[in-house]
């Protein structure tokens, strides 16, 4: 009944990043392997960042062996990136989710994501001008909510929350290794804990922007090269209205889009006419009400899941822990969406 | 053991008086003519140094040699005759027993004897040289008054007498310590104040038995209830307007000769919070600081024990911005976190005791370049971290926001028991400390009045506070018979928009 | 206990006597309420707490009625006048029994809770023993000490449970829709496991005798008693509302789920500050049960003197908490035990008021 020794803070190593990956080594084996990065603090100040990756057939397994390489007791609670692999990814996140809340020690704030391939390549990545690559990548996080519509409901926490929960599902940012270093290049799709879908960045916008409340993005429409206009918006509160028809449900989805005109290509006087800004808006309305359409029809056909949190909503008028599967409900649905586009501010003027 | 004068033989008077005064050096004898055509044998005698020589000279010496140009001889009454008539000074008494002779003689005032009178002429000359009034070096206000008690009793009552007019003021005296007979006076507000607390102080102060009391301080620690704590249970000052203040809210002012600070109880913990600029200063200003003197007193106690928690135990604890210095600062440092912190504690106790008995121009030196130097070779010699050093140093300057020196005394004590306690356990440790503080001031009393409790009426007064004005009823912390001390003028005054 | 004409016989102000019956009653348990409650009755668990509340206000108005017939007799003295002098003593040993089973059992609940989140290095037997030597100091003060922490707690109390509103933004309100969609039933199930974590206010039996005004003894424990009732609404509800039914009982402390929501810029985790601020409300509640039951045993060994009794509780506190073991196990006594103690303080109360109903009041 010996409490676990704790050293002081010279002596511990601090973590900032931690990955999971997981190979399959045979019939019925799967090999887990967990990278972490950590921080050595030196006394001239130097920052030096060493990789220690451990494998093992269980989680306990591998901070066992782990430890036998480090010199340092390693300490969680700083982690600034929690990096999960595709593959991990698509067999289940319930092993990492199980690790992670069970540790009273781990951040919960610390942000999630999906990568291509294996972790262990992100966690080593050098990246100019920083000390370690996850400082990078929660940078890179976090300043996606300013474009793309990317909310800030990342973190473990909310993985904690999304996944257990009856009429929601999670989704994650998922990263990849191009050309220019590490990219947030479209969204992971899950079903409960595995993941079953990608979506491009094109996509993944729409999906954010039909999800979150309150998300920031930039649309455009474009009619030829030469003439388009860029719009910086701002949604406000999603609501959503659930109805039904016999068996049949049906969800009314409410948008409204706020923002600045940034770039005015096609609407000539349209700071001058009141009448062109309610053109504009009005084809700005139809434009994103068709491209939510679009992806709406993906996601009946190709997900096959409810990715919008429409089943929640569900749920809360009809009544929950009915064994409803509302993923399934979702898809058969008749889902409308209806946008509401204001201009609020023009900028410094026309030129 | 009463001396009481058996005959009017002068000589026999004067040696009775001299052997009870002891061999002291310093009384002085003259003797005198009294009258004309049969002079009678007269002879005045005072302690040399605490009288008042010019009004011997004047008023007493003066007429009655020079100017009693009757037969006195055989008259009745002969003390109260010469008190009326020929002694000009205003405050004489007649006496018979001698050991109150004596009692007036050590305290300054002149005895007159006369051959066949069995009553001695007491005159009131006191005087000698003492400290002049002036403000009180530890306790300053901008806009309130300048004056501060002396080491003389009656000078001390007088700066009282002169602000409070009040009809119910009353001063009880008292005589305590066997050898020294100190002087201790009672000065409190009759119709305010508490009678269960003052009967209890007054048990206390005739029960004391012994051979001295020098100063307040002592005198305190032998009424008090409690011994073993930390916290002080009388609140001392030096300034009259404070005390003054303290007796107006049903406090009892406990002045002792000899020392200038006085004590009023009964105190209460927040009590030692309340510095005098608080009541001269205004209202918001006022609030601003009292909370940041709590605040820095709970930083006192609590920070140096919850970096030391930080470091040692709960790493994970640390905001995420400060891992990195703190950590770099502590890598290679010698000592563990602990020592580190109790060594620095105690080298500025050490500093701090050292500057108190060094004069002054020496002392700011020392504690200037002392901390400075040490400060900088600790950190140099890996000793310890900056960080480390940075916390102390925080701490060190949030004592001294603290107005009474008694109270900072107490908060700066308690620190090191927490510091051992979280060494020991971690964050546990502190809520502990914590925990066992408040129920050690919670059970703390003076008098009888609780120490640490709070009345939903008085926190206009504690944590921040409210405009004079809005003060209408006194704390009930202090019990009081006549709880109302103002109305609410402002509104015949104020417009009415 | 008895009216003791000592001089130094403490007085309990009204704030001090509400807020003793507040801080009786809110302990540690309310960090494990969401769990028990919203496992039955999902997202109605408030509705739930709201309606277990029935329970402290029985007692108070039961207390009210009793110390209106006699202002200055504890329930122990009544319970032998009625009850006979033996029956009567065995009824108050049994009183004493549950305050130190509660005693116990909050101590072991903050061990296991402190350890698993802030002071892994330290064994269980370290921090009950040490807990309890600070308990019995407290606990063997005068009643007014214990109110004076009451009431400081109080207000600590009042802040740490409010500080999860900043979640009030971040959540949505769906989840706690539908209202009443669980059914009566679950919401019944849900009020009776809410009413163990009511269980408390019996103290009000205890200090009804010091409360200096008498005439306000009513409405001030009626008040404090709201509050209760109130905070522990608002706790399952905006655990419920940020975590959503189904999470909720995945963590055993729920409420310190809720916590992590709370942002504050320089602090990693607002979690460990509340956690250490709690602890001095754990503190607070097992020295209230503590004094209970120091003062009902000193009641029924006349002679023995305060520190004695003090000396011989310890160690069977310190070992019941040791007993328990983890928080499971603990939770599974409980759910035994504690049923059995509210049935028969329920009795032991309103048997006395009965009698002295039938029996006339002071005049018998």
């Amino acid at each position: 009944m010996m409490g676990q020794e704790r050293v002081p803070i010279e002596e511990v190593a601090t973590i900032s990043g931690i990955g999971y990956d997981i190979e399959r080594k045979g019939e019925n084996m799967m090999e887990y392997s967990i990278p972490i990065s950590t921080n050595i603090y030196k006394p001239s100040g130097m920052q030096v960042n060493l990789i220690f990756k451990e494998q093992g057939q269980s989680l306990g397994e591998i901070i066992q062996k782990r430890q036998e390489v480090m010199n340092k007791k390693f300490v969680q609670g700083h982690e600034r990136v929690v990096l999960v692999s595709e593959d991990y990814a698509r067999y289940g996140l319930k092993t990492i989710i199980e690790d992670r809340f069970r540790n009273a020690e781990v951040s919960d704030i610390a942000n999630m994501a999906v990568c291509k391939g294996k972790s262990e390549d992100y966690l080593k990545y050098k990246v100019a001008g920083y000390s370690n690559s996850s400082e990078f990548i929660q940078g890179s996080i976090e300043a996606s909510v300013n474009y793309n519509f990317f909310s800030d409901n990342y973190k473990l926490m909310d993985a904690f929350v999304r996944i257990g929960a009856e009429g929601r599902n999670l989704i994650l940012p998922y990263i990849e290794i191009t050309e220019e270093g590490i990219e947030i290049t479209g969204m992971a799709i899950f079903k409960e804990d595995k993941l079953i879908g990608l979506a491009n960045l094109k996509d993944s916008r729409i999906l954010n922007l039909l999800r979150d409340d309150n998300v920031k993005g930039i649309v455009s429409l474009q009619k030829s090269p030469k003439e388009y206009i860029d719009f910086e918006a701002k949604t406000g509160h999603r609501k959503v209205e659930c109805y039904k028809q016999g068996d049949k449900y049906g969800f009314n989805i409410d948008l409204s889009l706020e923002g600045a005109v940034i770039n005015n290509e096609m609407y000539v006087d349209m700071k001058k006419d009141v009448n062109k800004k309610k053109e504009f808006e009005k084809d700005m309305e139809e434009s994103i009400e068709k491209q939510c359409d679009d992806f709406i029809k993906i996601m009946k056909n190709d997900y096959k899941i409810d990715c919008l949190g429409l089943g929640r909503e569900a749920a809360a008028k009809y009544g929950r822990q009915k064994g409803t599967d509302w993923n399934e409900v979702v898809c058969s649905a008749d889902i409308k969406v209806n946008v509401k586009v204001k201009v609020d501010l023009q900028g410094r003027g026309d030129y | 053991m009463v001396i009481a004068m058996e005959n009017g033989d002068l000589y026999g008077n004067i040696e009775l008086i001299t052997n009870a005064l002891g061999t002291q050096g310093s009384m002085v004898v003259k003797h005198i003519y009294i009258g004309m055509d049969q002079p009678l044998d007269a002879a005045i005698i005072y302690v040399n140094g605490i009288t008042n020589k010019d009004i011997v000279d004047r008023d007493i010496l003066n007429p009655l040699m020079l100017h009693t140009r009757e037969n006195l001889n055989g008259k009745e009454n002969i003390g109260e005759y010469l008190c009326k008539r020929y002694i000009s000074m205003s405050n004489t008494l007649v006496e018979s027993d001698l050991n109150a002779v004596v009692n007036y003689l050590k305290r300054g005032k002149t005895a007159v004897l006369i051959n066949g009178a069995t009553e001695v002429i007491i005159v009131d000359t006191t005087g000698g040289v003492q400290r002049a009034i002036m403000e009180p070096m530890n306790e300053t206000a901008a806009k309130g008054p300048r004056d501060g008690f002396v080491e003389n009793l009656e000078v001390n009552l007088s700066l009282i007498r002169r602000k409070v007019k009040d009809n119910h003021l009353s001063i009880e005296m008292f005589n305590i310590g066997s050898r020294l007979q100190s002087d201790v006076a009672l000065v409190y507000i009759n119709n305010i104040v508490d009678k269960q607390v003052l009967e209890e102080l007054k048990n206390r102060i005739k029960a004391i038995d012994l051979d001295s009391v020098l100063s307040a301080g002592k005198l305190e620690q032998y009424i008090e209830d409690y011994a073993y704590t930390v916290f002080p249970q009388a609140y001392s000052t030096e300034r009259p307007d404070r005390a003054i203040g303290n007796m107006l809210e049903g406090r009892i002012v406990v002045l002792i000769e000899g020392t200038p600070m006085v004590l009023t109880y009964p105190a209460i913990f927040m009590q030692f919070f309340q510095a005098v600029e608080d009541y001269t200063e205004r209202t918001v200003i006022s609030s601003f600081v009292r909370l940041l003197r709590i605040f820095a007193a709970v930083l006192v106690i609590t920070l140096p024990s919850f970096y030391l928690t930080l470091i040692k135990f709960n790493v994970e604890l640390i905001p995420a911005k400060f891992v990195t210095p703190i950590v770099q600062s502590r890598v290679g440092i010698a000592l563990t976190p602990f020592l580190e912190i109790l060594a620095m504690e105690i080298i500025v106790e050490f500093l701090r005791e050292g500057g108190l008995r060094l004069p002054t121009k020496i002392a700011q030196t020392l504690s200037l370049v002392g901390g400075i130097i040490i400060g900088d070779t600790a950190i140099q010699s890996k000793m310890v971290s900056p960080t480390t050093l940075l916390v102390v140093g925080v701490t060190v300057i949030s004592t001294f926001l603290i107005p009474n020196y008694d109270m900072s005394l107490a908060i700066r004590i308690l620190r090191f028991p927490m510091l051992v306690l979280t060494n020991i356990m971690g964050i546990f440790g502190i809520a502990i400390g914590w925990f066992l503080i408040l129920v050690h001031l919670s059970s703390l009393d003076s008098l009888g009045v609780p120490y640490f409790e709070f009345h939903k009426s008085d926190l206009k007064d504690t944590f921040i506070r409210a405009p004079l004005w809005k003060m209408n009823k006194r704390p009930e912390g202090i019990p009081n018979q006549d709880s109302i001390r103002q109305t609410d003028s402002r509104n015949k005054f104020k417009k009415k928009r | 206990m008895e009216g003791s004409t000592n001089k130094k016989q403490s007085y309990l102000t009204v704030n001090q006597f509400a807020l003793i019956i507040f801080g009786s009653i809110v302990g540690v348990g309310i960090l494990s309420l969401p769990n028990g409650v919203v496992k039955v009755a999902h997202q109605d668990g408030w509705i739930s707490t709201l309606v277990g509340g029935i329970y402290p206000l029985y007692v108070v108005v039961i207390a009210r009625y009793i110390s209106k017939e006699f202002p200055n007799d504890s329930i122990l003295i009544l319970s032998k006048k009625y009850f006979g002098r033996f029956l009567g003593s065995i009824f108050n040993l049994v009183f004493a029994t549950y305050f130190i089973y509660t005693a116990s059992t909050i101590a072991s609940f903050y061990s296991n809770l402190m350890r698993n989140y802030v002071v892994e290095f330290l064994t269980p037997i370290k921090i009950i023993v040490i807990i309890f030597i600070c308990i019995m100091y407290a606990a063997s003060r005068d009643l007014k000490v214990i109110g004076i922490i009451s009431e400081i707690s109080f207000y600590l109390t009042i802040i740490l449970l409010l500080s999860p509103i900043v979640a009030l933004r971040v959540a949505s309100i769906s989840n706690i829709y539908p209202v009443f969609g669980s059914g009566l039933s679950s919401i019944a199930k849900g009020s009776v496991k809410s009413s163990f974590a009511y269980a408390g206010a019996e103290i009000i039996l205890l200090i009804y005798p010091f409360l200096k005004e008498k005439k306000k003894m009513l409405v001030s424990s009626l008040i404090s008693v709201a509050l209760v009732i109130v905070l522990y609404v608002w706790s399952v509800f905006i655990t419920t509302y940020y975590l959503g039914p189904d999470i909720v009982s995945k963590n055993f402390w729920s409420l310190l789920l809720v916590m992590g929501s709370v942002t504050i810029t320089v602090v990693n985790n607002y979690k460990y500050i509340f956690m250490f601020l709690w602890s001095l409300i754990a503190f607070k509640s097992m020295s209230i049960n503590g004094y209970a039951s120091i003062h009902i045993l000193k009641d029924f060994t006349k002679k023995m003197d305060i520190k004695k009794i003090c000396f011989l509780i310890y160690p069977l506190l310190v070992y019941l908490a040791f007993k328990y073991g983890n928080e499971i196990s603990r939770q599974s006594i409980s759910d035994i035990v504690l049923p059995c103690y509210i049935i028969f303080n329920l009795l032991y109360m309103t048997v006395i008021a009965v009698f002295i109903f039938f029996k006339g009041g002071a005049k018998a």
